[in-house]
């Protein structure tokens, strides 16, 4: 599946505070614009109607205390104005009571969200036509508000929806928090702001807002644990991966983490001096704690990727075939 | 004072002077003595007018670079996709394009250069108070520039091997991803804090001048309004840079030895870094521009040939620019997490640095008024100037409201936004003064009809490479992005033209004061029939020590009810 996500427009109404924004914004773009040409157009005159050859001896004006006056007092007026509008945002004092609260959490280079119900979000594959990624399109209802308490597990980062016009840091073991109402059903992209590494551009999914039926529909049906076994373990482990691609290759060059290339059985020379045969138990606890641990000549900078058991343990079936 | 100054600088011109004389003697039969001889003649001249055109020589090579790293990051952005550089390349690429053009090109910028070179002729002085002090930031420039760029290409991997590692995460450096980044970056900061030094040197330098030095009959609203913005810069300098270099020294301190103010895993805040990062950026941004701004002030006056509109008004927005812009730096950080009062707080204070730009604005266009207006080359970049920097500072009030500034924060219009204030207003400033004050520096003129090509291809080619990053900021384009989705492709291919067809014109302007430099016609002695002391009493270019005999003034610096003799 790929759908394209619905761009911005002005008054695109998909959330309340999306109005306000553009309400802002198209206040201060009349006053801007406004000015702009007034201020050229008068300076464009006067060059002309003043121009040496027309009026070859300048008057000495020192200046006009009530004209000083004037264009102080109008433009404190209009920037109070601006000021004023630019107060419609959403306030978490405000958030409304019935509020969907979900966790977000934010990696180099990937998000993940977690429902009150753990339910789980299947990934799907979002970009362009140039590269794909497989990330978790987050599920939402229309009409109901929705509270994302975030965190990072590494660097700075920073959630940003365009089309709801709301965008706020992840910040590492400090919590943030927005929350906004989609009233509009439809997809939309979700970005990272903040400069977070190689991935950045990357570090991309999409927000799929749904009819609140077709939601409660999705969220009250269990997840089906069925278990995995074999080549649909292998499957699923491939596709954790590809969040790995970033820093590991699977064709033996260098990144920035080692290959994963012939991983089992290969003997690695750790930072610590020591030199390990690479196991399950080191794989394993390499993922779950990734700086504990670092093979020399790379730096320690792994992020903690969130994986249920289930992804943990296909991931690692997916890793002994390469 | 001036006099007494005077006897002091006579004979210390020039430190190492005896050594360089000893060469020139050496150097009659010796080409190669000649040479060193000529070199130390500029590198340790104390002379302020060799030190302002050592640091325009040096910046122009610095601007060079940085357009050179901007063009490259024009052109992979050209496709979505990766063109030619990987995302790692990119992001050093980026990264040392907003360091060289910030530290080494604006933040320096007019004051170093044309503030060096036209401060004490302004005032009427032989030199600035301190020329040691003053050549000594030459150097602190020069060494945290050579960091600053060796850390282009020099660092060690994980191994401690020597390798090629360009340091990342934008100019700005937040933490915690500048703590663990490999990436060269405590070289490059090392680098921001010795130029934080070369910049409050010449701050106290120009404080102390303006308030000690000025010439005989010069009160302080006698004083051309480029000494001004001069002055009110200079504060600026003196009491911002040391939060920078504070903060800087911490980073360092933080990466080596992990005592853990910023980075969380140890306790420690990487909002408090924002904050105390933009406590001195958020005033150097008006650093930048308020020598610009006190160029324009000049240029308009002289080229409109009458007196100034609204001197009192300039002289004490500059100020007032200077004094609120202190106050307003969270509105960089609406989105960081900080509580809503403190955005409602510094989204209110911001609003009031709006009201003395617009002040300005309105005296210039003013200026205009009844004058007998010359569109010279200087001119219509004066002119220039105010269009660009307006388009600047209106495009802020959008990132000074709160909920507007939510959706644009760290897209391609705060991109857009900055090069408008700081590329059209700082270095166009810094480009109307190179045409402004060439006939001073050189004693010779550009070709004039060359000059309005320049600006034409600049003038056309900026506004399409900043004005389509305005567009896709607004449609939710994020910065700092190697890479984007299919519907941005149009914005960045019409942005990459524009970055072409303007660095066509940089170069045509470049090439063009060049050739006037080397072998251009002589200029007249008062080429832009000017009222300040360096046209009015100074030979052009100026002998050393600046003045035959000490000058009086009568009048004010834009007094046209006579003529010039």
């Amino acid at each position: 599946m790929d759908v394209k996500a619905i761009g911005v427009s002005l008054f695109q109404g998909v959330t309340d505070v999306g109005n306000s924004v553009d309400f802002t914004f198209l206040f201060i773009f009349i006053v801007c614009v406004f000015f702009l040409i007034a201020n050229t157009a008068v300076m464009v005159y006067f060059c002309w109607k003043f121009h040496h050859k027309k009026n070859p001896v300048g008057t000495n004006i020192e200046g006009n205390t009530t004209i000083e006056v004037i264009w102080t007092v109008i433009p404190t007026i209009l920037v109070m104005m601006m000021f004023y509008y630019g107060l419609a945002f959403n306030q978490m004092a405000d958030l409304p009571k019935d509020a969907l609260t979900i966790k977000v959490k934010a990696y180099k280079w990937a998000w993940a969200f977690e429902y009150p119900n753990k339910k789980k979000l299947e990934k799907e594959a979002v970009g362009s036509k140039e590269w794909k990624i497989r990330m978790p399109v987050l599920k939402i209802p229309v009409g109901r508000a929705i509270e994302f308490e975030m965190e990072s597990s590494d660097v700075v980062h920073s959630l940003y929806i365009p089309a709801f016009r709301v965008k706020r840091d992840v910040l590492p073991l400090i919590k943030t928090a927005l929350w906004f109402k989609a009233n509009k059903i439809g997809r939309y992209d979700l970005f990272c702001t903040e400069y977070c590494g190689d991935a950045h551009s990357r570090m991309y999914t999409q927000v799929e807002v749904v009819s609140q039926e077709e939601f409660e529909k999705w969220y009250n049906t269990k997840d089906e644990g069925q278990e995995l076994t074999g080549d649909a373990l292998v499957k699923k482990g491939s596709e954790v991966a590809s969040t790995c691609m970033a820093c590991h290759s699977t064709d033996g060059s260098r990144k920035v983490g080692p290959s994963f290339k012939g991983l089992f059985g290969r003997t690695s020379e750790l930072a610590s001096g020591s030199s390990h045969k690479v196991d399950e138990a080191y794989v394993r606890k390499s993922i779950l704690e990734p700086n504990s641990d670092v093979v020399k000549g790379y730096p320690p900078i792994m992020t903690k990727v969130p994986l249920d058991k289930q992804e943990l343990d296909a991931l690692i079936a997916y890793l002994k075939t390469l | 004072m001036v006099s007494s100054a005077k006897t002091f600088y006579e004979d210390k011109a020039l430190i190492f002077q005896g050594f360089q004389e000893s060469l020139e003697k050496a150097g009659e039969n010796n080409k190669l003595y000649k040479f060193l001889a000529w070199v130390l003649s500029w590198i340790f001249s104390t002379d302020h007018k060799r030190v302002g055109i050592l640091y325009l020589i040096t910046m122009a090579a610095f601007f060079a670079i940085g357009v050179s790293l901007g063009l490259l990051i024009r052109f992979e952005l050209f496709l979505p996709g990766e063109q030619f550089i990987s995302a790692r390349v990119y992001n050093s690429v980026f990264t040392m394009h907003g360091v060289i053009m910030i530290f080494l090109v604006v933040i320096p910028g007019i004051p170093a250069t044309f503030g060096n070179f036209c401060l004490p002729l302004q005032l009427g002085a032989p030199d600035v108070s301190f020329p040691k002090l003053n050549l000594s930031t030459w150097w602190l420039f020069m060494i945290g520039a050579g960091l600053a760029v060796l850390s282009l290409f020099v660092g060690t991997n994980a191994n401690g091997e020597l390798m090629m590692v360009a340091p990342d995460g934008g100019w700005t450096f937040y933490v915690p991803y500048s703590l663990e980044s490999s990436a060269n970056i405590s070289l490059a900061l090392s680098g921001a804090f010795i130029l934080g030094f070369s910049s409050m040197f010449t701050g106290m330098n120009f404080i102390t001048t303006i308030h000690r030095m000025r010439a005989k009959g010069m009160g302080f609203f006698q004083m051309p309004l480029f000494c001004w913005s001069l002055y009110a810069s200079s504060w600026i300098q003196v009491l911002a840079t040391p939060v920078v270099s504070i903060t800087l020294l911490l980073v360092i301190i933080e990466r080596f030895m992990g005592i853990g103010i910023f980075d969380p895993s140890k306790g420690g805040d990487p909002v408090l870094y924002q904050h105390m990062f933009w406590i001195y950026s958020h005033p150097a941004v008006y650093l930048m521009v308020i020598p610009a701004m006190g160029v324009v002030s000049d240029v308009i006056a002289v080229f409109s040939r009458r007196t100034i509109f609204g001197y009192k008004a300039i002289a004490i927005s500059s100020m007032a620019i200077a004094f609120v812009g202190y106050f307003v730096w969270a509105h960089h950080m609406f989105t960081s997490g900080m509580t809503e009062t403190a955005q409602i707080v510094f989204s209110f204070l911001t609003f009031f640095v709006a009201i003395p730009t617009a002040i300005k604005t309105f005296n210039w266009i003013a200026t205009l008024y009844k004058g007998s207006i010359h569109l010279s080359v200087p001119m219509v970049w004066a002119l220039t100037f105010v269009f660009l920097f307006s388009i600047g500072g209106l495009t802020g009030l959008l990132n000074g409201a709160i909920n507007a500034d939510i959706h644009v924060h760290d897209t391609y219009y705060v991109v857009g936004h900055f090069h408008y204030t700081m590329f059209g207003g700082g270095m166009v400033g810094l480009f109307c003064a190179c045409h402004y004050w060439f006939p001073k520096v050189t004693g010779k003129i550009y070709n004039e009809s060359v000059g309005y090509l320049a600006w034409a291809f600049f003038f056309v080619g900026f506004n399409t490479l900043y004005g389509s990053m305005l567009v896709m900021g607004l449609l939710g384009m994020p910065r700092r992005y190697h890479d984007y989705l299919p519907q941005f492709t149009i914005w960045h291919q019409l942005s990459t033209i524009g970055a072409v067809i303007m660095v066509t014109g940089l170069i045509i302007m470049f090439i063009n004061l060049l050739k006037g430099w080397i072998n251009g016609p002589k200029a007249n002695e008062n080429h832009w029939d000017g009222r300040s002391l360096e046209w009015t009493h100074s030979a052009s270019p100026p002998i050393l020590l600046n003045f035959d005999k000490d000058p009086e003034v009568q009048g004010g610096p834009y007094d046209y009810d006579g003529e010039w003799k």
